[in-house]
């Protein structure tokens, strides 16, 4: 991936790699706290519309390679659709986006009362406020509500990262904390999707380094395994997923706006095609040790398992991006790939709001 | 550092890509059938009319006859040629790689002498690398050349030699000093007139019965001076700098488009279950990303770089790919093949045949993955 913030990388990077982490399974992964408090201090945590998509990418990225438990890439996406909903959150709220799929409003008076789950809530136990899709009158609109109060069922995903589910009963919301305009539902899903492969590219980088570092260090037969025709083609493999990644992650955030859905549809296929094949051949050339708790590599495969399917599964996206590119008028299966192509304009192929 | 940089087509290279695509339309239209990629049937018309557009030699100097133009729009007309099936094998081996041999290492006046005749498809050239014995290890070639009055004698034998039958030159990588310690010094480049005394072509069938390739002797054939390419020992260093070009190019993912756009026709107006979308995403999925990568080679070699392991890797990945694709067609067709039953059929009986060959001619996946392999650990495995 070239076509992101290297500078904000490198400088995210140092944070983390200041912070020592402690490898080991939790049910949950704490809080670190002193993280946090240093990407608020240096503003990290407050970024939306102000910063470019090649910025959240870059963040999104540096959170993947160091298996970060923090909700950096969340809190920017939710404080972009804020943004452009022109819904208010203060600099210090940990705020996320509750769910892609629209909850239920009804206007009583000035007020609306919203019901209806949000389930997998990324980081939904740790956030004082949550940015929501609700259906009102028959319009997805953004509102801004407080966590605290609701009713909260904690759960996780592979790498134990918080996935809550939230429960809206009549939640009564004024309507100064419901937004006009803003991202579609879509957007948002594959804006989410796009910075998830973006933090799985991280997480791959990394083990293909950690996978080369090892098969060079381990000695059997006499000999680093690296040595061996068979770990070497494994390592090739590695990299070849990692590179191919890289390049839908860079198509889809250089990509027009126009075309912005369907490079990042490709992007979300590619990354669960292709971290499939690499956390079992990683795994495969760290031999036992890499199943260890204490072992680096397994905080980034639990979450690349995970991240392949979060904003929609591999499956979800091959088939939007089918139902994107296959269409009666269309002139053929090549000229839809390689667009631009006029017939497309109508495929909902692109972004909604600008990115 | 491993890179894929991507990138779009510009305005004038897009009004290219929809010159060429006006033009394929009108030339299937004319009732010429699909073919997949470089399993195509030579035709020597098309490359003449192609040729006529100034479609082949594209990046090659005006001063040599060429159009000055891109990496890139090359890469632009071959993509939009393979998709739909063109017969590109005629001009293939003189348009990819001799012409930007003879441009890195031929002298000017072999520069002079061939180039204007490539460009017009006036000449065609076919390569002689594998023998008998030296596939991969192509370095332990054994054909050799000895010194005699304004030139050489060549004594061997090539095998696999594709278009040697119609061509007219074979590149034939031969040893001219002899075999000392490293096996890769002492070889050259012979550009041998398949017509000439000596020389014998004899075809070998490949399993779909095609005739694309063929054992090529050469018994005492006498090959004068300005024949050898560029200077006398330089064989192996000009054979491997123009893997990049070789390697990268859409011909390594695109062999089956012609068939995924025959059922794409078929689908577009039916609705179709989540089982074949799901299918059919992840073939758009992996076309684009391939697409892009090959097309951010081609811009490196715009730019005067060399990527040589970036197309090794993209070979590998694509070639696999097509085999892929073959297997996704198959199990939405799940049906028996009819190799009989018109077009899809016929096609796609044509990739399943022929689909062992994608992931070894150009050099084997395996060979291709051991070079990547010595890059990953020399530059510690950076990937981006």
């Amino acid at each position: 991936m070239t076509n992101f913030n290297q500078d904000l990388f490198s400088v995210v990077t140092t944070i983390f790699e200041k912070h020592d982490q402690q490898i080991r399974h939790h049910a949950v992964e704490p809080w670190p706290d002193q993280v946090w408090d240093q990407l608020r201090e240096t503003g990290f945590t407050a970024i939306g519309r102000d910063a470019a998509l090649e910025d959240h990418a870059a963040l999104a990225k540096a959170i993947g390679q160091h298996a970060v438990a923090l909700p950096l890439v969340d809190v920017g996406l939710a404080r972009w659709i804020a943004d452009l909903a022109g819904l208010e959150v203060p600099a210090d709220a940990v705020v996320v986006c509750a769910g892609v799929r629209p909850l239920e409003g009804r206007i009583e008076a000035d007020r609306v009362v919203v019901s209806g789950t949000a389930s997998r809530v990324p980081w939904g136990r740790h956030a004082d406020l949550l940015v929501v899709p609700v259906e009102i009158d028959g319009t997805t609109r953004w509102a801004i509500v407080e966590r605290a109060g609701l009713d909260l069922r904690e759960s996780v995903n592979f790498a134990s990262e918080p996935r809550d589910t939230l429960r809206f009963d009549d939640l009564v919301v004024p309507m100064s904390a419901v937004g006009t305009g803003g991202p579609s539902v879509r957007d948002v899903r594959a804006r989410g999707a796009l910075l998830r492969t973006a933090s799985g590219l991280g997480a791959m980088e990394f083990v293909l380094d950690t996978s080369l570092t090892y098969a060079e260090q381990r000695v059997q037969f006499g000999r680093p395994i690296s040595g061996f025709q068979t770990v070497q083609h494994h390592l090739v493999l590695i990299a070849e997923a990692v590179a191919s990644v890289a390049s839908a992650v860079d198509a889809a955030v250089s990509a027009p706006p126009e075309l912005r859905l369907m490079t990042v549809a490709a992007a979300k296929v590619m990354l669960g095609e292709q971290a499939a094949i690499l956390t079992r051949l990683a795994h495969q050339v760290h031999g036992a040790i890499g199943a260890a708790e204490e072992h680096p590599l397994q905080p980034r495969t639990r979450r690349l398992w995970s991240w392949q399917d979060e904003f929609g599964t591999t499956t979800d996206w091959a088939i939007d991006l089918a139902d994107q590119l296959v269409f009666p008028e269309s002139p053929g299966a090549w000229p839809a790939m390689t667009p631009p192509l006029d017939a497309l304009a109508s495929r909902e192929v692109g972004e909604v709001v600008p990115w | 550092m491993i890179t894929f940089p991507s990138s779009q087509l510009t305005s004038a290279e897009l009004a290219l890509r929809d010159e060429v695509r006006a033009f394929m339309a009108e030339y299937l239209a004319r009732g010429h059938r699909r073919q997949l990629g470089i399993n195509a049937e030579p035709s020597i018309e098309f490359s003449r009319e192609i040729a006529r557009r100034g479609w082949i030699g594209m990046s090659v100097p005006v001063e040599y006859g060429g159009h000055g133009r891109t990496a890139v729009d090359r890469f632009v007309v071959v993509e939009e040629m393979l998709a739909v099936g063109a017969p590109i094998s005629a001009h293939w081996v003189g348009d990819r790689q001799t012409a930007q041999m003879l441009l890195r290492f031929g002298t000017e006046e072999q520069k002079h002498a061939f180039l204007p005749r490539i460009v017009a498809s006036d000449v065609f050239f076919c390569l002689g690398m594998s023998e008998p014995g030296s596939g991969s290890d192509l370095a332990s070639v054994r054909t050799r050349a000895t010194r005699t009055e304004g030139g050489w004698i060549l004594n061997g034998q090539k095998v696999w030699t594709s278009g040697a039958q119609y061509a007219d030159y074979v590149v034939t990588l031969c040893r001219t000093e002899p075999l000392g310690e490293r096996k890769h010094v002492g070889l050259s480049q012979l550009m041998v007139d398949l017509k000439a005394e000596g020389v014998t072509v004899a075809p070998i069938r490949l399993l779909n019965g095609a005739h694309h390739f063929n054992e090529v002797f050469f018994d005492n054939v006498f090959v004068p001076d300005e024949m050898l390419l560029g200077r006398p020992g330089d064989g192996w260093h000009q054979v491997t700098s123009e893997l990049a070009h070789e390697r990268s190019g859409p011909d390594r993912f695109l062999s089956v488009m012609p068939i995924v756009q025959v059922l794409y026709d078929e689908y577009k107006t039916r609705d179709l279950d989540p089982g074949t979308r799901n299918q059919l995403g992840r073939l758009f999925a992996m076309y684009m990303t391939f697409r892009s990568m090959s097309l951010s080679i081609a811009r490196r070699l715009d730019a005067g770089e060399l990527p040589a392991v970036e197309a090794a890797l993209v070979k590998d990945m694509g070639t696999q790919f097509e085999n892929r694709a073959v297997q996704v067609i198959r199990s939405l067709l799940n049906r028996e093949i009819d190799p009989a039953a018109g077009e899809l059929d016929e096609l796609l009986a044509d990739a399943i045949i022929t689909a062992p060959t994608f992931t070894l001619r150009g050099g084997t996946n395996e060979v291709l993955r051991t070079v990547i392999a010595k890059d990953l650990m020399r530059t510690r495995g950076n990937v981006a």
